[in-house]
């Protein structure tokens, strides 16, 4: 069983083994704070059985409105630098790289930097935020869609993420993090529950308002989420067919017609790879000048196909279940009448 | 923070902008037709607006703007001259017909304007003669009924202006900064007025010098500046609800508006054919652009 207890001893992580700071990570249940809440640690173990290793330290707030990771990059730059050398430490990383949005930042980060780092300004869209996209920009590599970056050798973590490592390894658990509330950015108590965060009549969402969902009844802060926002889509207006949806787009999905067939209320298997394809950057719900959440009729509508392929994976092995017993049944019989006659033949042997 | 480049609207937002570009055309044609255009206007405005309200039985449907703006664009393609119940009859048939019936914003098949605009243009054509003892009438009216006259006596009619219909092409003009005000914000998919424009202006090339004195079909830049030219390509094809949203299909509707209303104007009965072509390309526009309509499975 792990230690429960709050304060861990500092580490000096330049002179500790990979395995003590891995371990250390572990210990300190540190996850993906940039929205995944995948554990870090086993993330790091997964790069590692995949050599070699490229760490990306992901500054790209592309959540719009959302100020959480330009607020951590201007206070503890250095410790976010920290963290990202103790994961390619840990990894021996061949290369480093500090993808950010904030071009003051990046002039910050600039004189910080060692031997094998790289920071890199990307403009704050879409397309550069995602990890896939991420890792091709930098690295040149393409992460084929049935793989997963880590079995790639490339480790993409947020900068809050690699701060929480920073932490931890100096000795300071992960209890707090910065979250955007309606453009104010502040340090928050994990585990507050978010209608004490923000306090309005409106219904509210946790996330940025594009990306974020409606609390879970009591809901509390996790370690993932980087903003608590007003929802304006209680407000919105009738599709008007702008098609500024699928302009927005950054994988160029048909949006307004998964929009169409969300409002059926029915599932819909023929559109699941576009549903697939979809990484829920709510691009869709910005560009909506109706206000329409998209988003949340495209996860609804995804929700409703994965209800329905249950219902007919279990409509199938009933099926096969059902079959397979029939065939049993007639083999028995078949079988049970064969023994039958033999018998008989032996009775009439003995007459 | 830059999510997409293009600037963020809301949809009232671009109902505002829509009735401010609109402005300056509305203000020609009141300065060349008389004030009681502004009274035509504003008629089928609040017909427009009160019949929204009534058939929703609810002021909330009016945040949109979008009665605004179809009240406004039935006015500006009536004459002055009108009697005060024909703007009244538009608009009402417009709300109701064109949009209400169909379950509000977003799920009309046919522009609003349009239908209360064709409607009152089919029931009451002697209505929408313009005679405002100015030019007596239009130089498309000329064009079409002064079929005996030289080329010489036709173009020297007191009905045609510098390259359009007197007038008229200085409203069209002002349609034009109008509508370039709205593709600049990217409002407007500069596509759609620009084929549009294209759809009308080369027929006109190929037809102008097949035509003589016993028949003239109008040179390209007479039709560009004549009647609802403008008007009907920045504001009124470029209807959201009823245009294509992808590129392809914005070029064939467009182009569609532009050709038909050449073939009505030279060919037809009716003096402008710009309604008859938007409704036809309305109703072409599940062939168009087949994302658009619900995809029924």
């Amino acid at each position: 069983m792990p230690s429960l207890n709050p304060s861990f001893t500092p580490i000096n992580w330049e002179q500790a083994t990979p395995d003590t700071l891995l371990e250390r990570i572990a210990e300190a249940k540190i996850v993906g704070m940039g929205g995944a809440g995948f554990p870090t640690a086993e993330k790091i173990a997964l790069a590692q059985k995949h050599p070699p290793n490229f760490v990306i330290a992901n500054g790209m707030e592309t959540d719009p409105g959302v100020n959480a990771d330009k607020v951590l990059l201007e206070r503890h730059l250095d410790d976010v630098l920290t963290g990202l050398r103790i994961v390619a430490k840990i990894l021996s990383a061949v290369q480093s790289f500090v993808a950010i949005a904030h071009e003051r930042t990046v002039q910050d980060a600039q004189s910080l930097l060692i031997d094998n780092e790289t920071v890199r300004y990307l403009k704050p869209t879409f397309q550069n935020g995602a990890e896939r996209e991420l890792i091709q920009i930098l690295t040149g590599h393409v992460v084929k869609d049935n793989s997963f970056p880590a079995f790639d050798g490339c480790l993409v973590l947020n900068v809050h993420t690699l701060f929480a490592i920073a932490e931890a390894i100096a000795g300071k658990p992960l209890t707090k993090r910065l979250v955007t509330v309606n453009d104010e950015t502040r340090w928050i108590d994990i585990g507050t529950p978010v209608e004490e965060i923000l306090e309005s009549r409106d219904p509210i969402r946790v996330g940025c308002y594009a990306t974020g969902k409606r609390p879970r009844a009591n809901e509390v802060l996790t370690a993932k989420v980087n903003a608590i926002s007003n929802d304006k889509s209680v407000r919105a207006l009738p599709c008007i067919h702008c098609g500024w949806c699928d302009e927005a787009c950054p994988r160029e999905l048909p949006v307004e017609s998964l929009f169409v067939l969300a409002e059926q209320l029915k599932p819909n298997l023929d559109v699941q790879d576009a549903l697939n394809r979809c990484n829920d950057c709510g691009a869709c719900v910005i560009a909506c000048p109706s206000n329409i959440h998209l988003l949340d009729h495209v996860r609804a509508l995804r929700q409703r196909n994965d209800t329905e392929r249950e219902r007919i994976s279990r409509a199938t092995q009933a099926r096969i279940r059902f079959d397979a017993r029939e065939q049993r049944l007639r083999s028995d019989a078949m079988s049970s009448d064969a023994k039958r006659s033999e018998r008989m033949q032996q009775q009439h042997k003995w007459q | 923070m830059a999510v997409t480049d293009r600037p963020k609207f809301q949809t009232t937002g671009i109902m505002v902008h829509v009735v401010i570009a609109l402005l300056p055309g509305l203000g020609v044609s009141a300065w060349f037709l008389g004030p009681k255009m502004l009274l035509v206007v504003l008629i089928s405005i609040l017909v427009a607006v009160a019949t929204e309200a009534i058939g929703t039985r609810s002021v909330l449907t009016l945040r949109d703007g979008s009665a605004v703006v179809t009240g406004m664009l039935i006015g500006l393609c009536l004459p002055p001259s009108v009697a005060i119940w024909v703007p009244i009859v538009a608009s009402v048939s417009a709300i109701t017909l064109g949009k209400l019936l169909f379950g509000g914003l977003g799920k009309n098949l046919f522009n609003p304007a349009m239908v209360g605009y064709a409607l009152v243009l089919i029931a009451f054509p002697m209505q929408l003669v313009y005679l405002d003892g100015l030019t007596g009438a239009t130089a498309l009216d000329v064009l079409k009924h002064h079929e005996r006259e030289s080329l010489d006596q036709l173009v020297n009619h007191p009905a045609f202006g510098l390259v359009g219909s007197k007038h008229f092409e200085w409203m069209n003009l002002a349609f034009l900064v109008g509508g370039l005000y709205l593709v600049l914000l990217r409002i407007v998919p500069w596509l759609i007025p620009l084929s549009v424009l294209l759809g009308i202006a080369v027929p006109a090339l190929v037809f102008f010098p097949l035509g003589d004195a016993m028949h003239s079909f109008g040179s390209p830049w007479f039709h560009l500046f004549a009647g609802g030219t403008m008007l009907t390509a920045f504001f009124i094809a470029t209807d959201p609800v009823t245009s294509p949203s992808t590129k392809l299909p914005q070029i064939m509707y467009g182009f569609f508006v532009g050709s038909v209303a050449f073939f009505i104007r030279c060919f037809g009965t009716w003096a402008d054919g710009f309604a008859f072509a938007i409704l036809l390309a309305n109703a072409f526009l599940p062939l168009l652009e087949p994302k658009k309509v619900a995809l029924d499975k």
